[in-house]
């Protein structure tokens, strides 16, 4: 389901003193299928942005399309709302302090009861969401509150996975991980976005954008500044210093050695290995 | 005297499992000291243990001289200031500006003084734009900023920083980062406790400790520790990206293991 702004605008608590106006003219398109970084400096408007995806915030004006839905100001009732939140699932900040059953598979089959699936579905899928996020069966029975911080936050994402979304929607969903969960935690976003889910992740560690995106929306106050792939926008310094970020150091460093005469093809370097491997047959052909 | 001293701590959730196993620790006064490890290893178990927010199984810590009992809790907290992870837990006032002077409020300060001491401390961590607004408005990083801000402005002798930095981007955690070494800079008895996943950060401070399953496996200055590349990628830790890429390209028969310098090993390269 491709996912399309038109001239979005949206406000928090408008006529009142605390009026805050988050998003200016939106315009942005995502197909279906990609793997979109939101990227900007805290307070961009990131998190307002993909909140209107499935519907939880509306547009003050302008219109977002999601597949056949629309989401706008004027329509009262969206139709088949349920099923669109059902086709977009939101993993916000932090999931697991939204963790409260008993157990984590009550916790993870929460979601598709509340859609109506039997129990016995509902289960099956929660199953296969915590065993795909890596939780251990010997763990399903225990109660979510005594597992770790990374196991909480798995066990959280299974929850959202477990309803089978189109698009996936994520809010830094790595923060706080140690770098072992964090990679595989990104590999199984990998994993879902190659079976066809559409993954939209909010994110400020710009070496996963270099590794696992293909798409970047760099937003600036309250605007979109730049709709680009990865290699354009690290090789754009102006746009990187004018949000606040900064390139991965593998980029810096290709940079470096581009600079002093190596013969890197930077489109092709999206890792480690692959900044060696350019490393490798550069100084080959030298 | 020590600004924390740990003797023996052990520490359990639940009968089975030992989370924090007979730990002793140092800290010097002044000191700037990053304790890193994976979820799990004991980490964020330990700063709630050194607040009181959490009752040990046997063994004793002392801050400030102070052992951590009932009797004392009071006197501990008014010493020691801790960020926690999410900025949500620890709101309470309605606007930015009521929630930096909560703590100044509890302490009786007085109205005028209050005042300039927020303005202060807004400027400092960047919020001086934001102090009408509702803290359920600002974004995860904004609200990171405002809760440090109220924090530093009571002046704690030692600040734990729980994963603050966390949610914040590259630039938002520069800035902290920079905070916090001018408050240590101002006042060099200021000791600082980070627990971080961030390696680069963990690289700034004067010493490493590393927690895996409850114990202290490599304590050090980061250059000591982070040479022990092994070590660390053994219990999952990242390494620097410079010693990463080293690695690689040892792998690939291309051996710059002895050149320290970034620039250096770019020149090698180019050769």
């Amino acid at each position: 389901m491709p996912i399309n702004f038109s001239h979005v605008y949206y406000t928090y608590l408008p006529k009142s003193p605390f009026e805050y106006t988050a998003l200016e003219n939106i315009n942005l398109g995502i197909k279906e299928g990609s793997f979109t970084a939101i990227i900007g400096h805290t307070g961009s408007g990131k998190s307002t942005l993909v909140q209107h995806i499935n519907a939880l915030l509306r547009p003050t004006s302008g219109e977002v399309t999601v597949g056949d839905f629309v989401i706008s100001s004027s329509t009262k009732k969206i139709k088949g709302l349920v099923n669109l939140k059902k086709y977009a699932g939101l993993v916000f900040q932090f999931p697991e302090y939204q963790l409260f059953e008993e157990t984590v598979l009550k916790d993870v089959a929460f979601g598709p009861k509340n859609f109506k699936e039997n129990n016995k579905v509902a289960f099956d899928k929660a199953k296969k969401a915590l065993l795909s996020v890596g939780i251990d069966e010997n763990l399903f029975d225990k109660s979510p509150f005594e597992l770790s911080g990374g196991q909480k936050r798995r066990v959280a994402i299974a929850g959202i996975i477990a309803l089978e979304p189109k698009i996936l929607v994520l809010d830094e969903p790595t923060a706080g991980l140690d770098p072992k969960g964090a990679k595989e935690m990104m590999n199984l976003f990998k994993q879902n976005n190659e079976n066809g889910t559409t993954i939209i992740m909010i994110t400020h560690d710009m070496n996963n954008v270099l590794t696992y995106c293909n798409q970047v929306v760099v937003m600036k106050k309250a605007r979109v500044e730049k709709v680009c792939t990865p290699i354009e926008l690290f090789k754009d310094d102006n746009i990187l210093h004018n949000v606040g970020l900064e390139e991965p150091h593998i980029i810096s460093f290709a940079k470096k050695l581009i600079k002093k005469g190596l013969n890197l093809n930077l489109n092709l370097i999206r890792d480690l290995n692959s900044l060696v491997d350019e490393i490798v047959k550069a100084r080959k052909n030298k | 005297m020590k600004a924390i001293e740990i003797t023996n701590l052990s520490f359990s959730y639940a009968k089975d499992k030992e989370i924090l196993h007979d730990l002793s620790l140092e800290i010097e006064l002044g000191s700037f000291v990053s304790i890193i490890g994976h979820n799990g290893s004991g980490k964020s178990t330990l700063a709630k243990l050194l607040v009181g927010l959490l009752e040990a199984n046997s063994g004793n810590i002392k801050i400030m001289n102070l052992d951590v009992n009932e009797k004392n809790i009071q006197k501990i907290r008014s010493k020691t200031g801790i960020v926690f992870q999410n900025p949500d837990n620890q709101f309470i006032g309605s606007t930015v500006r009521d929630d930096i002077a909560f703590g100044l409020e509890n302490r009786c300060i007085p109205h005028e003084d209050m005042d300039k001491i927020v303005n202060e401390f807004a400027v400092k961590v960047g919020m001086i734009d934001f102090l009408d607004k509702e803290p359920s408005n600002l974004s995860g990083g904004q609200k990171q900023r405002v809760a440090l801000a109220g924090i530093l402005a009571m002046h704690p002798d030692i600040l734990i920083l729980d994963e603050a930095t966390a949610m914040l981007d590259p630039k938002g955690r520069n800035e902290v980062i920079s905070l916090v070494k001018k408050m240590k800079d101002e006042n060099s008895n200021l000791t600082v406790l980070s627990i971080t996943h961030d390696i680069e950060e963990a690289a700034s401070s004067d010493r490493v400790i590393v927690l895996s399953d409850g114990n202290i496996i490599l304590d050090g200055t980061p250059k000591e520790v982070f040479s022990k590349t092994d070590e660390l990628l053994t219990i999952d830790l990242d390494i620097p990206f410079l010693t990463s890429l080293k690695n690689a390209l040892y792998k690939k028969g291309i051996d710059v293991a002895s050149i320290e310098d970034e620039d250096k090993v770019v020149e090698f390269l180019c050769q």
